[in-house]
């Protein structure tokens, strides 16, 4: 140990040795026992508050309440910057040692748990929005835009008439509602859900259920063209609420403006409903919060005031002790050095969910089943940039480049990290202190 | 020179510390979150209107309990519960208005028999009692009834010659209108028995009577061009949507008609306009003895879950206390009637088309039957939903025996599939005289 061999204790080198034998909480505090001649606040009192000096002589007519309620705010802004930043100067060994022995474990520990708590958000949000949210909103799309394009075939395949019997329906029919029922199943296991969201998706599974059985009704009823249409009518129906205006029956994908509100129960409705919620939910994730904030804050000070309180600590040992390098406080001080990349982890996590936000709104409500009829059509004419393959290629590249992949998993270590280095410091320090002690018992040095 | 006050101050200062110290640790010490249950949730049909004033009774149904419920309205209700139970996550509580899916439910051991206290509360005919193991159980109850058997018109339109307003269409359930009208013809041409018998799948479709039933509604809506059934086939029975949502079909553009058959909840519609309710059965060729024989629909709960919150929400949502509020929370023309409101206060009708369907239901009818169409198995029913279709577009002699006969197939298949051993008897009753 660095301290056995580099240093020897030099009681007498301190203006302030401790030469009693035993020592009391109080006393090693300065709380103004009768033994305490270099109490903190009275040698450095320009850099503390001095409770003492103002409340000597009080006003009578100031309320005892007011005066007490300023007494403790004194005392506690006195102790706490005490323990924050403490001087060394004018102060016994023993009370030094004893402060920095509590306060380097509880910034340790503030700090890291602070950033652990932070960072674990940051890293969880992003693991949320890549692994739940984006694959959800992704599904949901897919299963959309796949429904109105099965909606266009079986309309086009059944207008022909009696061809349609020995036909049936196309393969791109079967594809896309296939592709669709399988899109909602995703969505259901992406976790991304609520209970009443889910429930709301099985909802719109039911409705998938409902809306194919229609179209199969129409499928029979394919020489009956009053039939065949009004069976049509009920499976367009369930997908979407607003009827087809006269000016686009022409069309093959028709406008669907989802319906919001009481009257929103058709497939596009409920489906742009969950859209909207896991977007919202997603520019939430997306945004610093106020706790986030809060622990950053706290977690930036912390740190701060421990580097510099593990610096001034091993100074001082250095002067007083004449230990050149403490490696325990080194060593305690060694989480610090991952701080800056734990930070840039955080920040380019946030930057990729932030990005994310607008691609997400592009899957919500630029696709279309034009475009995906297009992209399917014409695989090699170059991607589409509102395909709904293009966005998710973006959000998962953005999600995934936005971070440092090799600290995948750390998060959870982070405050253990922290609390072993207070843990490490708190001995340390609580041996040094000990062995003080005993030398500078009188008889133990000659 | 330190006071012995200004000591304590200290001491109180460094004990106040060492508790914040204490309380910061705390504070980071992963867990300690509190888990709160999930929402309840319910499952029930209504939608729009009548789906938000439930919804908004549901939600001050909370107070006091811990839980919180979230419900999900949809027509689509068979798929959904059927792929809940498959995905093995049923909703906490169902609000289903079809015996026959409750009874399928019950038979197949997903329903929970309901607590005494709200088993009180199945009243007849919404909630027949089905036999388990030889013992009595009750599965529901009903929270909200509908009376059917109503005609609708303007005020001052001549009842000699009525021409018909139908519309078919309904999402998943398209065709139920035209249902209620033969199942209401049947009710008043063949009396309460043969048409329990028919609901409850012992009455062949093949019998006179049914089909009797069958070419009345066809002469009653008479000769139609094929426009007209193409705007029948394919218009809401809301009617033409306009600006403000639906009007309502004799309010619609091109239905050049003045009556309409449907059950009471269809006044949210003509809320605000000079419209006369009449029971039906004087327009249906029926006999007089029946005349005071109505069809009745309902929505009843039932308990899907072992979770008791489960069964104290269906407790309190039909009991009068939660029947006040929902009633407080709907707005008039959404209203909901209830069963058996004997010996319990009264909200005063809005306008006189509310009083007169309060007194037709709790007074003036003398006979209550159950839907038909919902007391058949769900197979059967909606066979009977597109058989409708089938046969508004095409009434003739022959099509309809193909249909009827088709149909016969159906319910035979159904009555073999769900043969009953004598551990399960389905409802035989479901009919009952009013006020029980």
């Amino acid at each position: 140990m660095a301290r056995k061999e580099g240093h020897d204790l030099a009681p007498d080198d301190r203006p302030y040795a401790d030469t009693s034998t035993g020592t009391t909480p109080g006393t090693a505090l300065g709380t103004g026992t009768g033994d305490e001649r270099a109490d903190g606040p009275r040698v450095n009192g320009a850099a503390r508050p001095q409770p003492a000096e103002d409340d000597a002589a009080p006003p009578a007519r100031v309320p005892r309440a007011a005066r007490a309620a300023r007494l403790v705010v004194a005392e506690l802004a006195r102790r706490v910057w005490l323990y924050v930043w403490p001087s060394a100067a004018g102060r016994r060994n023993r009370a030094y040692l004893r402060e920095r022995l509590v306060a380097l474990p509880l910034l340790a520990v503030v700090a890291f748990g602070a950033l652990g708590w932070a960072y674990s958000g940051v890293r969880d949000d992003s693991a949320y929005v890549r692994d739940r949210l984006a694959p959800a909103l992704v599904g949901l799309a897919n299963a959309k835009a796949s429904l109105f394009i099965a909606q266009g075939e079986a309309e086009e395949n059944l207008a022909e008439g009696r061809a349609a019997e020995l036909s049936g329906l196309s393969e791109r029919y079967r594809t896309r509602v296939a592709r669709a029922t399988q899109s909602l199943n995703q969505v259901t296991r992406s976790g991304a859900l609520t209970v009443a969201e889910e429930q709301e998706l099985r909802v719109v599974s039911a409705l998938v259920v409902d809306y194919t059985g229609w179209i199969g009704r129409a499928q029979n009823h394919v020489a009956d063209p009053v039939l065949r249409d009004a069976e049509l009518t009920y499976a367009r129906s369930m997908l979407c609420s607003t009827p087809v205006a006269v000016a686009d029956r022409q069309d093959r994908y028709p406008p669907c403006s989802p319906t919001v509100g009481s009257a929103a129960t058709s497939i596009v409705d409920r489906v742009a409903g969950l859209e909207r919620q896991l977007r919202e939910r997603l520019a939430d994730r997306a945004a610093w919060s106020g706790p986030v904030l809060v622990a950053a804050v706290v977690c930036g000070l912390a740190l701060v005031l421990l580097a510099a309180g593990l610096w001034r600590t091993v100074s001082f040992l250095r002067r007083r002790f004449r230990i050149r390098l403490s490696v325990p406080l080194a060593v305690a001080a060694l989480p610090l050095l991952a701080v800056p990349l734990l930070t840039t982890d955080a920040l380019l996590a946030r930057h990729a969910q932030k990005e994310a936000v607008p691609v997400a709104d592009a899957l919500a409500t630029r696709t279309s089943p034009r475009t995906e009829t297009i992209a399917e059509e014409r695989p090699f004419d170059g991607p589409d940039p509102r395909a709904i393959e293009v966005l998710e290629a973006r959000i998962d590249d953005g999600l995934a480049d936005g971070r440092l992949a090799f600290l995948d998993g750390v998060a959870p270590f982070v405050f253990p990290a922290g609390l072993v280095g207070a843990v490490v410091a708190g001995g340390a320090l609580h041996a040094y202190r000990r062995e003080y002690l005993v030398v500078a018992r009188p008889g133990a040095v000659s | 020179m330190n006071r012995p006050g200004n000591r304590a101050v200290n001491r109180a200062v460094g004990r106040g510390l060492r508790v914040l110290l204490a309380g910061c640790l705390l504070a980071l010490v992963p867990g300690c979150t509190s888990d709160t249950p999930d929402p309840l949730v319910v499952l029930g049909p209504w939608t729009g209107e009548e789906g938000k004033a439930f919804e908004a009774a549901l939600n001050r149904l909370d107070d006091g309990t811990g839980r919180t419920y979230t419900y999900e309205g949809t027509r689509s209700l068979r798929e959904t519960l059927v792929s809940q139970l498959e995905a093995d996550a049923p909703p906490d509580v169902a609000i289903l208005n079809s015996i026959g899916e409750l009874t399928e439910y019950a038979r197949r051991d997903e329903l929970k028999p309901l607590v005494e206290e709200t088993a009180e509360r199945a009243y007849p005919p919404w909630a027949p009692t089905l036999l388990v193991d030889g013992r009595r159980r009750t599965y529901w109850v009903p929270l909200k009834v509908d009376l059917k058997s109503l005609v609708w018109s303007k005020e001052g339109t001549s009842s000699d010659d009525p021409a018909w307003c139908v519309g078919l269409a309904s999402q998943a359930t398209s065709g139920w209108p035209g249902t209620d009208w033969v199942e209401d013809i049947l009710l008043h041409q063949a009396g309460p028995a043969v048409y329990e018998e028919w609901a409850t799948s012992r009455l062949s479709w093949l019998d006179p009577a049914v089909e009797r039933a069958w070419t009345t509604w066809a002469e009653l809506l008479g000769r139609r061009s094929p426009k007209s059934i193409e705007r029948s086939l394919t218009t809401s029975y809301e009617g033409v949507p306009g600006p403000d949502g639906p009007r309502g079909l004799l309010d619609s553009p091109g239905f050049d008609c003045t009556y309409e058959h449907q059950s009471a909840f269809i006044r949210y519609l003509y809320a605000s306009e000079d419209v006369r309710v009449e029971p039906s059965a004087r327009f249906l060729g029926g006999r007089a003895e029946f005349r005071d024989a109505y069809e009745v629909a309902g929505d009843m709960a039932a308990v899907f879950s072992d979770d008791p919150a489960a069964q104290e929400l269906v407790e309190r949502l039909s009991s009068p206390a939660g029947r006040k509020r929902w009633q407080a929370e709907a707005d008039p023309g959404v209203r909901p009637l209830f069963p058996n409101t004997a010996g319990l206060p009264s909200a005063v009708p809005a306008n006189p088309v509310e009083q007169e369907i309060d007194d037709l239901l709790n007074s003036r009818a003398r006979t209550l039957c159950f839907d038909a169409s919902d007391v058949m198995p769900p197979e059967l029913r909606d066979a009977f939903h597109r058989a409708v279709l089938e046969f508004f577009r095409d009434p003739s002699k022959r099509h309809l025996d193909s249909l009827l006969r088709q149909l016969e197939t159906v319910r035979v298949q159904v009555d073999e599939e769900s043969a009953d051993g004598r551990s399960f008897r389905p409802p035989e009753v479901i009919c009952a005289s009013s006020g029980g």
